[in-house]
């Protein structure tokens, strides 16, 4: 379980940036991270996280005093990429220039040496990275934000249903249902792990 | 405990989100049923490879976030802190000008002052008869103007009074009593 700072922040605070920044200072890398598994790419992860901490100043004379900062901002987070998935769902899909073109999905990419790290262990590492965050990113995003926010953030279910705003038992069927769509998706990789224990 | 009760609950399970009786259960379920068994360690596997994720970012990228961030953060402050800043008078200043320019500018349009503009009726244009001179007098104007024809009318009966009084000099006084046609003798 997660530790989480609580604040003890008189209301109208003459230094609430300074205190708002200290907040965010401590969070900030775990917010990134959960907008990242969210929306999968960097650009949309810096714009959702952006856009949530100028919401969250905003109204940081709304905070309750005493709650936890990183839920509430996580809560922020989460709608607004709800909101997001939900207008980017009613435009239609813009094909990306930086990305490469479906007919040429198959080309290796130009291959720069990195001797940084055991080269065997960082690819297999780097490749299951992105094949669970291309399998997270199949989930419908209810079960996505449900599964990070247990698996990769570390909250229990009760945290869970205060960030998302739902009951104990849709955080349980939640994650019970996106875990098991991701094992489908997993499979390869689950049944090798399952050859080398036996 | 049947296997689609346990599976149904092994995701909690494996949180330890379930009650102590509920663990047991499916705990002893598990130690006996191959299938269930299998499914709980792919699931534990799958908790493993998120929870191992690595954190996405490089240093460049916080950095940049970082000073985006506060950037928007200082400089919004200094407006919202302040409700009172000179700067937001000037914004009111301006926008009450801009509004008061469109006013009169409608308003030129509305009422024209030119006798050239479409917007005048003429005696041509009118779909009724136009008298050629302003549709208004001032009052005073009005007034004047009876005063003079006022003193114009004196002045007329003056200068009949003066013919009359003329004519009675150097001519003879009329004889009403004479008949016209007859010759008087003097």
């Amino acid at each position: 379980m997660l530790q989480t700072e609580t604040l003890s922040l008189a209301r109208p605070a003459p230094d609430a940036l300074d205190e708002f920044e200290k907040q965010v200072k401590i969070y900030e890398k775990a917010f990134y991270h959960f907008a990242f598994r969210l929306t999968g790419n960097h650009d949309d992860a810096q714009d959702l996280t952006q856009e949530a901490l100028l919401k969250a100043y905003r109204a940081f004379h709304c905070f309750k005093t005493g709650t936890a900062f990183d839920r509430w901002v996580y809560q922020i987070i989460y709608r607004l990429f709800i909101d997001q998935y939900r207008k980017k769902r009613r435009r239609p899909f813009v094909a990306s220039l930086d990305e490469t073109p479906p007919h040429l999905d198959q080309e290796k990419p130009k291959e720069v040496p990195d001797y940084t790290k055991l080269p065997e262990d960082f690819a297999l590492r780097h490749e299951l990275g992105e094949t669970i965050q291309k399998a997270l990113l199949r989930l419908p995003e209810e079960f996505r934000a449900a599964v990070v926010l247990c698996d990769v953030q570390g909250f229990s279910y009760e945290e869970i249903s205060n960030i998302l705003q739902c009951s104990l038992g849709t955080v349980r069927s939640r994650i019970h249902r996106g875990r098991r769509q991701l094992r489908e998706y997993l499979q390869p990789y689950l049944s090798a792990e399952r050859g080398k224990n036996q | 405990m049947n296997c689609h009760r346990v599976q149904s609950l092994l995701s909690a399970y494996l949180d330890q989100e379930l009650s102590p009786e509920e663990q047991r259960l499916v705990r002893n379920h598990i130690f006996h049923c191959p299938a269930c068994a299998e499914n709980y360690e792919d699931l534990s596997h799958i908790k493993s490879y998120l929870g191992n994720l690595e954190p996405p970012i490089d240093q460049r990228d916080l950095d940049l976030l970082d000073r985006f961030l506060f950037d928007h953060l200082h400089a919004a402050s200094s407006f919202t802190a302040n409700p009172w800043h000179p700067l937001l008078w000037w914004k009111r200043l301006a926008l009450t000008g801009a509004c008061v320019l469109l006013f009169l500018l409608t308003a030129f349009y509305l009422f024209p002052v030119e006798q050239t503009s479409p917007m005048t009726l003429t005696p041509d244009t009118a779909p009724f008869s136009v008298s050629s001179g302003p549709p208004y007098q001032p009052v005073i104007e009005v007034k004047a103007k009876a005063d003079v024809n006022f003193l114009a009318e004196d002045g007329k009966e003056k200068e009949e009074e003066e013919k009359k009084r003329e004519n009675e000099h150097y001519f003879w006084r009329e004889q009403s009593h004479l008949v016209k046609g007859v010759p008087v003798s003097r």
